[in-house]
């Protein structure tokens, strides 16, 4: 019993670092993509990097509702993949798709766990990946169109859904696809696994 | 017969000669040496025979004296001049008292014998004889001046008797008559002894010529040389002859010797009595002390010279003895007749004495001149057994070389049968070993010895490195053959490996038929998934599909690692074969190369099957990436109050509204045109707007006019929100550039209308304390001073108005020095205050003048 609790308490651990490091990098691409205005972020000191926080409330309201909820299916580890779809607002087109992959880390085949990472080289983990999406804008075609976005939750079947809550299309990037894996961070529980596809503008 | 030597005794026995006359020594010997032949040889033999020198040195004068005549004259006449003087200084003192008559007399008759021994003498021919002649006659006349002045010297004691003077007289004269006849018969003696000598000259002569025939016996004894060994027992004999002669004529010198002295002593004795009885008779006694001395001295050189006869010597002494018989008999007679100088017959008696004595003198002289030339002879026969003993001595060197050299030669021809022996043995050896004719010599054999000792050492060095060789060889071997055996051990090994890489290989291929197997049935599966794909888009594709691609995967990496062990083991054990078995495992490489061909194979196509599989999972992860899921088991979800939603709903409301609005417009135009003429739209709007009576905008115009009215209030508060968000951040900025400034220049600076400004310093006692600053014109920011809040302040600051204001006309400056003067101050007041806390209270209304 011990154990599953101490495996429980670091899974609850593990789901909040993970769910703030969406919270964070959502942010941050929102920022870096320019989907809001810069004006309406702040800085914000996290994981040893300034990062853009927007202050927007009605985006505030939304990513906390989006985040209890994945932090709830993360705690059922029913979630499987967070996606952040860069929408156009006129055509609707799917333009970029930031896929961050959730594995849970199941105990090895012998029944000892691996070594524990500290929060601290979880954190240097996240930077990186920070570090990417911040970087991704040199590779990235520019957003002229106004956008927006969504966020889209891969769920196990299984998983209670509550009603405000849908079923929602995926979301693909219908032409001219490139995909970029970015790098990826694991606490003791999960692993992340970035990755941004975007759509070439090849008419351009 | 030997003056030189008898002058010499008679000298020594009256004063040493050499003290008077070293020549007398010296002269003879030098003589003798210089001309005598002989001397060498008879050197030797005198060294050799041990003779005492003198004596050896005698002979030799006799022998040199004949042939240097002068020599001898002038050696011998100082001597003959000088006894006489000294002769003369002993019986001195008597001629000086003696008379004329007398003296004439004797002189008289002394020439008288002078003449007539002048006279006898013709017949001696050598000078030699002449001289010896002189001397004895000046002896004799000595003598009988002796008597003469012995007589002289009686005769006075006689004189005071008349008679007895007379007789004396007489008998005087008959003694001097006897005398007379005594050297008369000397004389005639000494003829004899002169005529001997003749003879003994004659005896050399003779002896000369023997001399010459023992030369010749002499060349033939060296002629007859292997007679030596009788020579040497002849010389042996003579030697031992001679050494018995030696001893007897030792012993008969001996007794001579004691005899003399004996003899001497008598005469002393003698001397001594008739001194002591009579003065008159010591004249007598005197000559015949003389007589006896030369005798003594013949004596001597018979006794020297004739050492081996000794019965000869024993004769002579006897004879001596009985010439001193006679000279008693004649002494007894000279003393009878002192006695009968009284009495009268004593004359005769001493008279025939005498003539007996003379007789018995001559006999004796002839017997000494035979003695003289047996003696000669004998030294000669001496020197020339000397001479043949050093001869024989030579001999017998030369006899005991001539051994030696026997000896060596018999060593020699020993020696020279072993060498030639030898030379057989060594050409035997040739001939037989060598068999070449080239070997003739040992230097070749030699050379051919040291070229085979020198080919043997190579052959030798060349076999212990051969042996060195072989051992290395062997252990070469050894290793080699403990090589073999571990290889045939690993041989045997990898078949082993080998049989149980066959089943694994049969076990693989087995495998292997199943994973095509199975890739088929994925494949297939795919294939299907594939078209269920493509029936149903939407669905729980995904999730299954990745199941599937996962297992795909996993299936994927399980054949890579057993490739990869494939790859590996086939590789390992043709190298392992090669270096055990080449013979026996040949047919097993083969057929294991064509499995491992075949596996090869096996694994190309293996490695084509990943590949497509690879490519197949690179898809199915693009589409992984693109966001494809498994329908069945995953969901997608949104939240319902997206942006996006939000965006579009904000949207689709505009559009609804503006539809309805238009649908509502649309539905009044038409009730328009069913209601009136038909105009254009343009018309009717205005027509609407012109004819505005209430109801003729539709209702959903108005709605969508609120609806913007809102949007527009909305955005109104969110730039009110924003316009007081910038005030905030204003406010704060200009407290904060104030607080700046306060602190920073210690001024708080309040901005009033018209441009001016006040500043009250931090450091002032009173809130009045401040200065008034108007700006320029066009409000370039130069800055005026334009007064104070006090006078008091003012004037209490005026100097520094003056100087930096005024003189200087810089603000800054001005406002820095008050600082100071100000700072001063209320240090000077004892308590240094504090910055006044700036009063922020109107700060609103500072920054409304802002």
């Amino acid at each position: 019993m011990a154990t599953s609790q101490a495996h429980k308490i670091t899974l609850k651990g593990s789901t909040q670092l993970v769910v703030e490091f969406f919270e964070y990098s959502i942010h941050s691409i929102l920022f870096q993509r320019g989907l809001y205005p810069p004006e309406d972020f702040k800085m914000a000191k996290k994981y040893g990097l300034n990062m853009m926080v927007s202050t927007d409330d009605s985006l505030q309201t939304y990513l906390k509702q989006v985040m209890s909820q994945l932090e709830a299916w993360m705690m059922e580890g029913k979630v499987k993949r967070l996606v952040l779809a860069v929408l156009s607002k006129a055509t609707r087109d799917v333009l970029e798709r930031w896929q961050f992959d959730i594995q849970v880390l199941k105990e090895t085949p012998d029944g000892e766990s691996r070594p524990a990472k500290s929060e601290k080289e979880v954190h240097t983990e996240i930077q990186a990946i920070i570090r990417q999406i911040t970087a991704s804008v040199t590779f990235l075609p520019i957003l002229e169109e106004a956008c927006t976005f969504n966020i889209l939750v891969y769920t196990d079947h299984d998983a209670q859904v509550p009603t405000s809550w849908h079923d929602a299309d995926p979301h693909y990037i219908q032409k001219n696809e490139e995909q970029v894996r970015l790098r990826s961070f694991s606490t003791n529980v999960h692993k992340v696994e970035a990755m941004v596809a975007y759509r070439l503008d090849q008419d351009i | 017969m030997n003056p030189p030597s008898k002058r010499h005794r008679t000298a020594s026995a009256v004063c040493d000669p050499r003290a008077d006359n070293p020549f007398l020594v010296a002269t003879p010997a030098s003589a003798a040496s210089k001309n005598d032949e002989n001397a060498p040889p008879s050197a030797s033999l005198s060294s050799y025979t041990g003779a005492p020198t003198t004596a050896a040195r005698r002979p030799l004068a006799t022998v040199a004296r004949p042939r240097a005549p002068t020599a001898l004259h002038a050696s011998g006449y100082p001597a003959t001049v000088h006894r006489p003087s000294m002769l003369h200084s002993v019986v001195a003192p008597t001629p000086g008292r003696r008379d004329l008559p007398d003296t004439s007399l004797l002189d008289s008759a002394r020439v008288a014998r002078w003449l007539d021994a002048a006279v006898g003498s013709p017949d001696r021919s050598t000078s030699a004889h002449l001289a010896s002649q002189r001397q004895l006659t000046t002896e004799k006349s000595n003598a009988e001046r002796a008597e003469a002045s012995r007589s002289d010297s009686a005769s006075p004691s006689g004189t005071g008797a008349g008679r007895k003077d007379l007789e004396a007289l007489e008998a005087r004269n008959k003694a001097s008559d006897l005398a007379y006849q005594l050297a008369m018969q000397r004389s005639e003696a000494e003829r004899k002894l002169t005529e001997a000598a003749t003879f003994a000259q004659r005896l050399q002569q003779q002896l000369k010529e023997k001399i010459q025939r023992i030369e010749k016996l002499e060349t033939d004894r060296r002629y007859l040389f292997d007679r030596a060994n009788e020579a040497d027992t002849l010389l042996r004999q003579s030697k031992d002859e001679l050494e018995q002669m030696q001893a007897e004529k030792n012993a008969a010198m001996l007794k001579q010797q004691r005899e003399n002295a004996r003899i001497s002593e008598q005469l002393h004795e003698m001397q001594e009595a008739q001194r002591a009885r009579e003065s008159g008779t010591s004249h007598q006694l005197r000559m015949l002390q003389t007589k006896v001395s030369g005798l003594e001295d013949q004596l001597a050189a018979s006794r020297s010279q004739l050492q081996q006869q000794m019965q000869i010597a024993d004769t002579n002494k006897r004879r001596e003895e009985e010439a001193h018989e006679a000279l008693a008999k004649a002494e007894q007679a000279l003393q009878r007749l002192r006695v009968s100088g009284e009495g009268g017959d004593d004359a005769d008696v001493a008279a025939a004495q005498l003539r007996n004595q003379t007789s018995q003198v001559q006999a004796l002289e002839e017997r000494n001149r035979k003695l003289t030339r047996e003696l000669e002879q004998l030294r000669v026969k001496h020197r020339d057994v000397a001479v043949l003993e050093e001869e024989k001595l030579r001999l017998e060197a030369r006899a005991a070389q001539v051994d030696a050299y026997r000896q060596r030669c018999d060593e020699l021809e020993a020696e020279c049968i072993m060498l030639r022996k030898e030379k057989e043995e060594w050409a035997g050896f040739s001939s037989t070993q060598a068999g070449d004719a080239s070997i003739d010599s040992p230097y070749k054999m030699s050379a051919a010895l040291a070229s085979q000792r020198f080919q043997l050492a190579s052959l030798t060095e060349r076999q212990g490195a051969l042996q060195a060789e072989l051992r290395r060889s062997e252990t070469a071997l050894a290793s080699a053959e403990a090589q073999v055996a571990e290889l045939e051990q690993r041989c045997r090994a990898v078949e082993a490996e080998r049989e149980q890489d066959q089943r694994e290989l049969k076990r693989y291929q087995h495998t292997k038929v199943l994973a095509q197997k199975e890739v088929a049935f994925l494949r297939e599966q795919l294939k299907s998934y594939d078209l269920e794909e493509a029936t149903h888009m939407a669905g729980n594709y995904d999730a299954q599909k990745t199941a599937r691609i996962e297992q795909l995967e996993q299936l994927l990496d399980e054949y890579k690692q057993r490739l990869d062990q494939k790859a590996s083991a086939p590789e390992a054990t043709p190298i392992k074969d090669a270096d055990a078995s080449k013979s026996s495992s040949a047919d097993e490489k083969e057929t294991l190369q064509a499995e491992l061909e075949k596996l090869r194979k096996e694994n190309a196509s293996l490695q084509r099957q990943t590949e497509s599989l690879d490519r197949e999972v690179g898809a199915l992860e693009q589409a992984l990436g693109r966001g494809d899921y498994d329908r069945k088991t995953t969901r997608v979800l949104q939240f319902v109050d997206n942006p996006a939603k939000r965006d579009f709903g904000i949207r689709e409301n505009a559009f609804k509204a503006l539809k309805e609005e238009n649908q509502q417009l649309l539905n009044q135009l038409e009730a328009l045109q069913a209601s009136g003429a038909p105009v254009n739209a343009d018309v009717m709007a205005h027509a609407a707007e012109s004819t505005a009576t209430g109801d003729v905008v539709p209702r959903q115009c108005l709605l969508n006019a609120q609806q913007e009215l809102r949007q527009l209030e909305e955005q109104l508060a969110v730039k009110n929100k924003r316009m007081q968000r910038l005030k905030e951040v204003f406010a704060a900025k200009g407290r904060e550039f104030r607080e700046a400034v306060y602190s920073l220049l210690g001024y708080k600076l309040d901005f009033l209308e018209n441009g001016r400004v006040r500043l009250t310093s931090a450091y002032a006692s009173r809130d009045d304390d401040s200065f008034l600053f108007r700006s320029d014109e066009d409000d370039h920011g130069t800055m005026e001073l334009l007064g104070s809040g006090n006078d008091v302040f003012a004037r209490s600051l005026a100097q520094h108005i003056r100087v930096w204001v005024a003189e200087r006309g810089s603000i800054p400056a001005f406002l820095s020095a008050v600082t100071l003067e100000l700072v001063t101050r209320q240090s000077g007041n004892g308590a240094i205050v504090g910055m006044r806390t700036m009063d922020m209270a109107n700060d609103s209304t500072s920054l409304g003048s802002f």
